[in-house]
């Protein structure tokens, strides 16, 4: 019986962050990872391989949740968010995660600003919380299907739409909750409803007990990895993950925002490093496909079938919007997840699909990130309206230094269809991001379209 | 994604008095100058950028040469903010400005990278986190904007950026005092005194 599932913890790996002493991390005590409905699901175990990248990504994740960050005021002046972490994972195959350590150590310091050191020992037989006894003799896997990266919100949600307008689809998702995955169930059903085409749904559940830290920045490894462990189960050497431009490169909205406090879960840096680790530790090939890495939000949702349109509705993009403190899971409509989802709708002319029952959060001034967001919105317009706009755009956010995926001529052409954009619904997005004035900005946003304004 | 950004808005003793100059609408040249203590003493508190002058260098040599250096910006990124902002501002500066940088000398290449330091670190810890306060204020981004890129190119802080060139670890740090003109009893007696309040 598979401990992860029977409730018994497997062997533990350990963890300590420096000047503490190692703590163990159990499967099935400490954190549960449980990839039983993929198993079940596709009549087939995860490959070696792909079940030790797994619960790699889950052990790092757990420990990045119990590991507290200093806050502002704890740290010596000057200094980030940063802790230095070590970490021992049992393994299926050590000696071929020995030879990753330094490509794993660059991206998760990358992703979540943290020194990691890692070591890796042998996992007995059978132990893991992804083993599974059982043998399969059929594939239940429709050939030729799409491993593709879902993750309940608008644009995975906008991508699987397009993707079944051509082909099947595997709709690789991890949840934390029941909601969560309610969720993620409620937009698969109404994507299969509206397409010819089917998209199956292959989840992972994966909860952290008594986590104390709420940042979260290994959850894009988390969800990588979740989607090349399957494409491999499925024998797949591609996945593919819809993300639009402006979110996935996530340029900070303000210059107080240091590395991973503007997260890069879907960052093109981060989406080549996994390809590359996955191609390294394989010896074979794999394709991380990003087809809506050129577009903003508003123009991905522009190409999404209107037959979809009801699935798109169902998603989820705030913030908080899946935690189970909040009253009837509603958006924050504060978040700049939530803004973001705001403006793309109301540019691409969905306001119908605006929620305006909202969550409000204790204690959160409304006005500064949407502030903060119109605030970079000025700079990349100054930048915009340079002579030479992408000197200047480098010049003024050096982080574009580091988006290798498109040219300099689409990274202009992203952002000044973002801008443009906001220039159009400005006044409706941040009257929006006030409570009391909601039903005006519905009002406005309904009675115009996008190019009816012609500020910019 | 955005996914849970976080904005860090808190502000030291001193940018907080920046921030209530703005709101009280005092001339720019006061807000330079409170701008320039503050980031004087946020760098101090820091200890400054210890490897400035190597990095001035480096971005110098990047740009004679025409090629990226010996990668030495593009190392594990520092948690040490000054410094991270710094190596961000080679990087930047080679993307930009090589041909720029080529045709300046090593000192200046490496006052260029100082003065765009403090003003990195100005934006950082200070004007960045207020702009989203201000704006709620009422003041107009653009103007913001404009306001805080004179600031990031006043005297102050250019004075600022050869101290800290001076004193790269910080210590002792000091922005440059504000001159006070002078009037003579006599010019004094034709000013208004609502004018010199």
């Amino acid at each position: 019986m598979n401990p992860a599932i029977s409730g018994l913890s497997s062997p533990a790996a350990r963890f300590a962050s420096k000047g503490s002493a190692p703590m163990p991390l159990r499967f099935g005590a400490d954190m549960t990872l449980s990839g039983h409905a993929v198993v079940d699901r596709l009549s087939r175990a995860l490959p070696a391989l792909a079940a030790d990248l797994l619960e790699i990504a889950a052990s790092v994740h757990a420990i990045d949740r119990l590991v507290p960050r200093p806050t502002e005021r704890q740290r010596p002046p000057g200094t980030m968010w940063a802790r230095s972490l070590w970490a021992n994972i049992p393994v299926r195959e050590p000696d071929r995660w020995r030879q990753q350590i330094p490509r794993l150590s660059r991206l998760l310091h990358w992703l979540t600003d943290d020194d990691w050191a890692l070591e890796f020992s042998q996992l007995q037989p059978g132990a893991g919380a992804l083993d599974t006894p059982q043998q399969f003799l059929f594939d239940t896997v429709p050939a030729g299907a799409v491993p593709v990266l879902f993750s309940g919100g608008l644009d995975s949600a906008a991508g699987l739409a397009m993707e079944l307008l051509h082909s099947d689809a595997v709709g690789i998702s991890v949840h934390t909750n029941g909601w969560m995955w309610r969720v993620q169930r409620r937009v698969v059903g109404a994507l299969n409803e509206a397409s010819h085409h089917r998209c199956m749904p292959l989840r992972y559940r994966i909860s952290v007990r008594n986590s104390t830290e709420s940042s979260q920045r290994s959850r894009g490894l988390l969800f990588l990895a979740a989607g090349v462990a399957t494409a491999w189960a499925v024998h797949q050497d591609h996945l593919r993950v819809f993300e639009n431009g402006i979110g996935a490169v996530n340029l900070p909205y303000l210059r107080s925002q240091q590395g991973a406090e503007a997260s890069k879960a879907v960052h093109p840096l981060t989406l080549r490093m996994v390809e590359d680790l996955a191609r390294a530790v394989s010896g074979g090939t794999f394709v991380v496909d990003t087809p809506a890495m050129a577009l903003t939000k508003a123009e991905l949702l522009r190409r999404v079938p209107s037959t979809a349109r009801k699935a798109l509705g169902l998603t989820v993009s705030c913030d908080v919007g899946f935690a189970a403190r909040v009253p009837k899971h509603r958006a924050c409509g504060a978040c700049t997840s939530c803004l973001l989802r705001l403006q793309s709708l109301t540019a691409a002319g969905l306001t119908g699909l605006v929620p305006m029952d909202i969550h409000e959060r204790r204690g959160h001034d409304r006005d500064f990130n949407i502030n903060a967001m119109i605030w970079q919105v000025t700079r990349l317009r100054a930048c915009l309206d340079d002579p030479e706009p992408w000197r200047r755009m480098v010049s003024e956010f050096p982080e574009l230094t580091s988006v290798t995926d498109l040219t300099q001529q689409e990274v202009v052409r992203l952002y000044r269809a973002y801008v443009e954009e906001w220039g159009s619904n400005e006044d409706a997005v941040r009257l929006y991001a006030r409570r009391e004035s909601r039903t005006v900005a519905l009002c406005l946003m309904t009675s115009k379209t996008p190019s009816d304004n012609p500020r910019r | 994604m955005p996914d849970d950004d976080r904005l860090p808005r808190s502000l030291s003793a001193r940018w907080r008095r920046v921030l209530k100059a703005f709101q009280a609408g005092e001339p720019q040249e006061v807000i330079e100058h409170h701008v320039a203590k503050a980031t004087a003493e946020t760098l101090r508190r820091a200890h400054g950028v210890p490897e400035l002058p190597a990095l001035g260098a480096q971005a110098y040599l990047a740009a004679v040469a025409d090629h990226d250096g010996d990668g030495g910006s593009r190392r594990e990124p520092s948690a040490h903010i000054p410094t991270r902002l710094a190596r961000q501002a080679v990087d930047a500066l080679s993307a930009a400005m090589k041909d720029r940088l080529a045709l300046t000398s090593p000192d200046t290449a490496a006052l260029l990278l100082a003065r765009r330091v403090v003003a990195e670190v100005a934006y950082s810890f200070g004007l960045d986190r207020m702009a989203p306060v201000l704006m709620g204020d009422g003041l107009d981004p653009v103007e913001l904007r404009h306001r805080f890129e004179g600031i990031a190119q006043s005297n102050p802080l250019g004075e600022l950026a050869k101290r800290l060139l001076a004193h790269p670890d910080g210590s002792g740090l000091r922005a440059p005092g504000r001159r006070q003109v002078k009037l003579a009893t006599a010019d004094l007696m034709d000013v208004d005194i609502e004018e010199m309040l």
